[in-house]
C-alpha cells in the first residue's frame, strides 16, 4: 500500500474508483478517519471506514481530506452581461439557462477551487427576471428552472419603466401573485418552484418576509449581507438565506450576521457572484464566518449540504453518501483552512481538476 | 516607574483561563514584560518549545528556555507566540484623499498623512488579527507616490513610538492605471462621445522606466554635487584658516607698515591709500537644496530602497535590463504580475518582490490581467525573496493579511515562506529588518500571542505587544 503524496491519475469518464483519504467528510457534522469512498457509474456507491472494495476497482490512497464538492449559490458565469433588458420588468417564463455559454473559462477557475455546482441567476435589475439554473461546473445543466427570481431590492426600480418606486414594486408583485397567477408564478405559489428573493438592505428583507409570510411562500433570501440581524423572523418564515461572498475586508458586522443565522438555525449558503468575484472568495467568506463564531461543521455545510439544499439539489449532491452524485474534492488539508488546496476534483465520478502525477 | 504590587498580581494572566481585562483603555505601560510560550516562533522555520521572551523599555532583551522575569515584570502566557505581522501594502490609517493623491512628489512623506484617529475600529480588528505595523503610503496610484513610512497601527502609543521608520522606501509606479473610461465631453460647444482608453501604451510604459533611471542618475549627480560642495567647503575653510593665521602672524608688522605709510603720506601731502586686501579664493557656491533631489540621492546611493509597482512583461524587461548599471540602488518590485519568466534575473540581482495577495475577478485593472495567486510560489521556488501585502485600496484588507497569506500557501507557497512574507521579508523590504520581523535580542518588542498556530483560520491574537507595551488583551474589543 503506497500512501501517495500526490494522487495518481484516476480513470476518467465513468471509471469506477475507490478513494481512501485521511479524513472523509460525509457532511459538516460527520468525518470518518481513514474513510473509503467507492465510486461507481458516477455515483457514490458506498462510504465508510470499512467499505469492501470490489476486485475490479482500483483503491487509491489519498493524503488529505475528502469532501463533497462545494456549491456556489448565485453566479453570473457565461452570461456576458446578459440581463440588461430594460424594456420589461416581469418575465416569469424567461430562463437564464437559455443564455448561458457553457464553455465559459470561468467554470475551470471554479473547479480549481473545489466548486462542483453553481446556481446561475439572472441579474436583479428587473422585478421578475425569470428562473435560475443549476449547473455542474463542467457546464452540464442540472436544472434549467431551479428558482423563480423575485426582486424586492431597489435594483429592480428604473426611471424609464415600472416599477419606479418601492410601493409600486410591492403592488405589482401582489398583482402577479394574487390575481390568477400562471405558469412559473403559479408553480412558485404552489410551492413547486422555490423563490429566490433578491434583496440587499434590511428593510428590503423585511418587505420580502412580509410578502412571503402573507402568502406562505418559501425559498431563499439572496444578497443581503446583514440578513442575519433578522434571523429570528427569517427562521419563523422558514426561509433560507444566501449570503454574498464578499472576501477579504468583509465588514465585521457582516461576518457576525452570518454567525447569527447559524445561531438561530437558519439554513444558509454563500453566493459567489463569479466572475466579477474571484472563486477563492467562497472559502474565504466561510473562513471569515468561522472567525466570528460559526462552528466548523456549520461552515462546511454552508459550502456543501445546506447549499445544495438551497439550490434544490439536496437529493443528489452536497454530501458524500450512498446514491449521491460523486462530486468530490480532495483537499490537501482541512477544507476550511485557506492554506489547503483542492488537489483533485471529481464531478459525477469524472476527474475534472488536478490529480495528475 | 512605580506600579502598585496589587495591580501586578491582577495582571498575572494565563491565556487559557479567564483573563483579567486590562480595562477599556489599551496600552497599559509596563517597563518589563515576560512572555511565556509553549511554541515560540522566533522566525519562520525556527520554533522554540516552552520558551520565554523578556522585554524591557520597548526592546527584546532576552529569548530562551529558562528565563526568569525581570523585577516588576508583567507576565503573559500563550500557546503560540510570534513576531507581529507587517502589511507592506496597506492603506490603513491614511485618508482616502492622500492615498489617491496623484500630485505627490518624491519628497511627499506618508508619515505626515498617517492619522492616528482614522479607521480606529479597523486598526483594532487588524491588531486582533495579529498585524502590528503597516507601510503608510500616500500617492499610491501616482507615478511617484513619495516616501512611505513604517507605522505601528496600535492606538495609545506615543508619537515617537508610532513611527518605526519615517523615511522607509520611495514608492513609484510604472504602467499602472492610465485606463480612462469613455464618456461624454463638451468640446467646441458640442457633446462628443469620447472613447475609453485601455491603459498606457507599451512604449509609454517603457519610457517611464527610462525616466526612472534618469531620475536616479539625476539623484546621483545631485549627490555628487553635494559631496563636491562638502569637499570644496572644507578646502575653502582650510584656506581661510591658513590665510587668517598668516595675516595674524604678520599683523604687528603690517600695522607698523600701515602707520608709517600713513605718516609718510601726511608729510608728503599725498592722500593715503589703503592697501586693499584681496582674497584670491572664493567661497564655493552651495548647490540649491532640492527636497525631491535629496530623496533621489538617497535612492541612488542605496540609503533608501526604491519600491516600483510594475506588472507587465515589457516594462519588467526594460527595468531588469537596466539594473546592472544601478549597482547601489536597492530595488523592490511590487505587483510583478508577469514576472515569473524573469525570476532568475530577479534572483541574480537580489531583488525582492512584494506580491499583491488579494484575489481578483473579472473586471480587474488591465495591468493585472495575469494576476495569479500562484505567483508567490513560483518566485519563491526560484529563490526570489517574496514579501506579501494585502494590496487593496480598502483599509479593511489589512485585517485579513494572515488569511491572504494562508491562501497563498493554498496556491503552492511553502508555509514558512508565507509567514516570512508577512514578517521577516516584509520588514526587510521596508528597510526595518534590523528592528522588526522576528523575535531576537535587540529588536523592538512587537509580538503577538496567538490563540492557535499562526496563519490558521482560527488563529487570532489574544495579546499584542507593540513597542514593548501591551496594546491588546483578551475581551478588549
Amino acid at each position: 500500500m503506497i500512501i501517495a503524496a500526490i494522487m495518481t491519475v484516476a480513470l476518467l469518464g465513468g471509471g469506477d474508483v475507490a478513494l481512501r483519504a485521511d479524513k472523509v467528510w460525509v457532511d459538516g457534522a460527520t468525518a470518518i478517519d481513514k474513510g473509503i469512498v467507492l465510486v461507481r457509474d458516477g455515483r457514490v456507491a458506498d462510504v465508510g471506514a470499512n467499505v469492501e472494495v470490489p476486485q475490479d476497482v482500483q483503491l487509491i490512497e489519498c493524503q488529505g481530506h475528502l469532501t463533497a464538492g462545494l456549491v456556489a449559490l448565485r453566479a453570473q458565469i457565461g452570461l456576458d452581461g446578459e440581463g440588461v433588458d430594460a424594456a420589461r420588468a416581469i418575465l416569469p417564463e424567461a430562463k437564464i439557462a437559455d443564455a448561458v455559454r457553457r464553455d465559459d473559462p470561468e467554470f475551470a477557475r471554479l473547479r480549481a477551487q473545489g466548486i462542483t455546482a453553481v446556481v446561475l441567476a439572472p441579474t436583479a435589475t428587473k422585478l421578475v427576471p425569470g428562473s435560475t439554473a443549476v449547473a455542474k461546473t463542467t457546464g452540464a445543466m442540472v436544472s434549467d428552472r431551479a428558482h423563480l427570481t423575485v426582486v424586492f431590492g431597489g435594483s429592480a426600480l428604473a426611471f424609464n419603466r415600472e416599477p419606479t418606486s418601492y410601493a409600486r414594486q410591492t403592488e405589482m408583485l401582489a398583482e402577479l401573485f394574487d390575481n390568477g397567477p400562471k405558469g412559473a408564478v403559479s408553480d412558485a405559489k404552489n410551492g413547486r418552484l422555490p423563490i429566490l428573493w433578491e434583496v440587499q438592505s434590511k428593510p428590503e428583507v423585511r418587505r420580502a418576509l412580509e410578502f412571503a409570510t402573507a402568502r406562505k411562500l418559501g425559498g431563499a433570501l439572496c444578497g443581503a449581507p446583514l440578513a442575519g440581524e433578522l434571523a429570528e423572523e427569517i427562521a419563523a418564515a422558514k426561509l433560507a438565506v444566501i449570503v454574498p461572498a464578499s472576501g477579504a475586508g468583509e465588514p465585521m458586522r457582516e461576518a457576525q450576521s452570518v454567525a447569527l443565522l447559524a445561531k438561530k438555525g437558519v439554513t444558509f449558503g454563500f453566493g459567489l457572484d463569479a466572475p466579477s468575484n474571484p472563486a477563492q472568495n467562497l472559502r474565504m467568506v466561510a473562513a471569515l464566518s468561522l472567525r466570528h463564531g460559526v462552528e466548523h461543521g456549520k461552515a462546511l455545510n454552508a459550502l456543501t449540504k445546506d447549499a445544495a439544499a438551497i439550490a434544490g439539489m439536496g437529493a443528489r449532491a452536497g454530501s458524500v453518501a450512498r446514491g449521491m452524485d460523486a462530486d468530490l474534492v480532495l483537499w490537501s488539508g482541512d477544507p476550511l483552512e485557506l492554506s489547503s488546496a483542492a488537489k483533485a476534483v471529481w464531478v459525477e465520478g469524472a476527474l475534472v481538476h488536478g490529480g495528475a502525477q | 516607574m512605580h506600579t502598585p504590587r496589587a495591580w501586578f498580581a491582577a495582571a498575572l494572566v494565563v491565556a487559557s483561563s479567564a483573563p483579567a481585562s486590562l480595562g477599556a483603555q489599551e496600552a497599559a505601560s509596563t517597563d518589563a514584560l515576560l512572555i511565556r510560550a509553549e511554541h515560540l516562533v522566533v522566525k519562520p522555520g525556527v520554533v522554540l518549545e516552552n520558551a520565554q521572551v523578556s522585554i524591557k523599555n520597548g526592546r527584546i532583551v532576552a529569548v530562551g528556555t529558562n528565563l526568569q522575569p525581570l523585577p516588576g515584570a508583567q507576565e503573559i502566557r500563550g500557546t503560540w507566540v510570534g513576531a507581529g505581522l507587517i502589511d507592506a501594502w496597506s492603506t490603513l490609517g491614511v485618508s482616502g484623499d492622500s492615498v489617491g493623491d496623484q500630485q505627490t512628489t518624491p519628497a511627499t512623506r506618508a508619515a505626515d498623512a498617517f492619522d492616528p484617529y482614522l479607521d480606529e475600529h479597523l486598526r483594532r480588528e487588524a491588531l486582533r488579527a495579529g498585524v502590528v505595523a503597516v507601510r503608510a503610503q500616500a500617492g499610491v496610484p501616482a507615478r511617484i507616490g513619495g516616501v512611505g513610512s513604517v507605522v505601528r497601527i496600535a492606538s495609545g502609543l506615543d508619537a515617537s513610538q508610532r513611527v518605526v521608520q519615517q523615511d522607509a522606501v520611495l514608492w513609484t509606479t510604472v504602467g499602472i492605471g492610465g485606463a480612462q473610461p469613455g464618456g461624454v465631453q463638451f468640446i467646441d460647444g458640442e457633446l462628443v462621445q469620447m472613447p475609453g482608453s485601455r491603459g498606457m501604451d507599451v512604449f509609454e510604459r517603457i519610457e517611464l522606466v527610462d525616466r526612472l533611471f534618469g531620475q536616479i542618475a539625476a539623484g546621483r549627480n545631485y549627490l555628487v554635487q553635494k559631496n563636491e560642495y562638502a569637499h570644496e567647503l572644507v578646502e575653502w575653510q582650510k584656506k581661510v584658516a591658513e590665510k587668517t593665521a598668516e595675516l595674524e602672524k604678520d599683523a604687528k608688522k603690517a600695522k607698523k607698515d600701515r602707520e608709517k605709510a600713513e605718516t609718510d603720506a601726511k608729510e608728503k601731502g599725498k592722500p593715503f591709500e589703503e592697501k586693499k586686501y584681496k582674497e584670491d579664493f572664493k567661497k564655493p557656491a552651495a548647490p540649491r537644496v532640492d527636497d525631491d533631489a535629496e530623496v533621489w540621492a538617497a535612492v541612488a546611493d542605496g540609503a533608501m530602497p526604491l519600491m516600483v509597482h510594475i506588472n507587465r512583461d515589457a516594462e519588467l524587461r526594460a527595468l531588469l535590463s537596466g539594473v546592472a548599471d544601478q549597482a547601489r540602488v536597492r530595488w523592490v518590485v511590487a505587483g510583478a504580475a508577469e514576472s515569473v519568466a524573469h525570476a532568475k534575473h530577479l534572483k541574480a540581482h537580489n531583488i525582492p518582490v512584494l506580491v499583491h495577495a488579494l484575489p481578483m475577478g473579472a473586471g480587474r485593472p488591465d495591468e493585472y490581467d495575469q494576476h495569479d495567486l500562484a505567483l508567490a510560489a513560483h518566485l519563491a521556488n526560484a529563490g526570489v525573496k517574496v514579501a506579501i501585502g494585502s494590496g487593496g485600496m480598502d483599509p479593511a484588507h489589512t485585517r485579513d493579511l494572515p488569511l491572504l497569506a494562508a491562501q497563498l500557501v493554498g496556491h503552492g507557497l511553502e508555509r514558512t515562506k508565507a509567514l516570512a512574507g508577512v514578517t521577516t521579508i516584509a520588514a526587510e523590504v521596508l528597510d526595518v529588518g534590523a528592528r522588526m520581523g522576528s523575535i531576537e535580542v535587540g529588536k523592538d518588542a512587537d509580538l503577538v500571542v496567538w490563540s492557535a498556530e499562526p496563519l490558521t483560520t482560527a488563529a487570532q491574537a489574544t495579546y499584542v505587544v507593540s513597542a514593548g507595551r501591551v496594546v491588546l488583551a483578551p475581551e478588549q474589543n
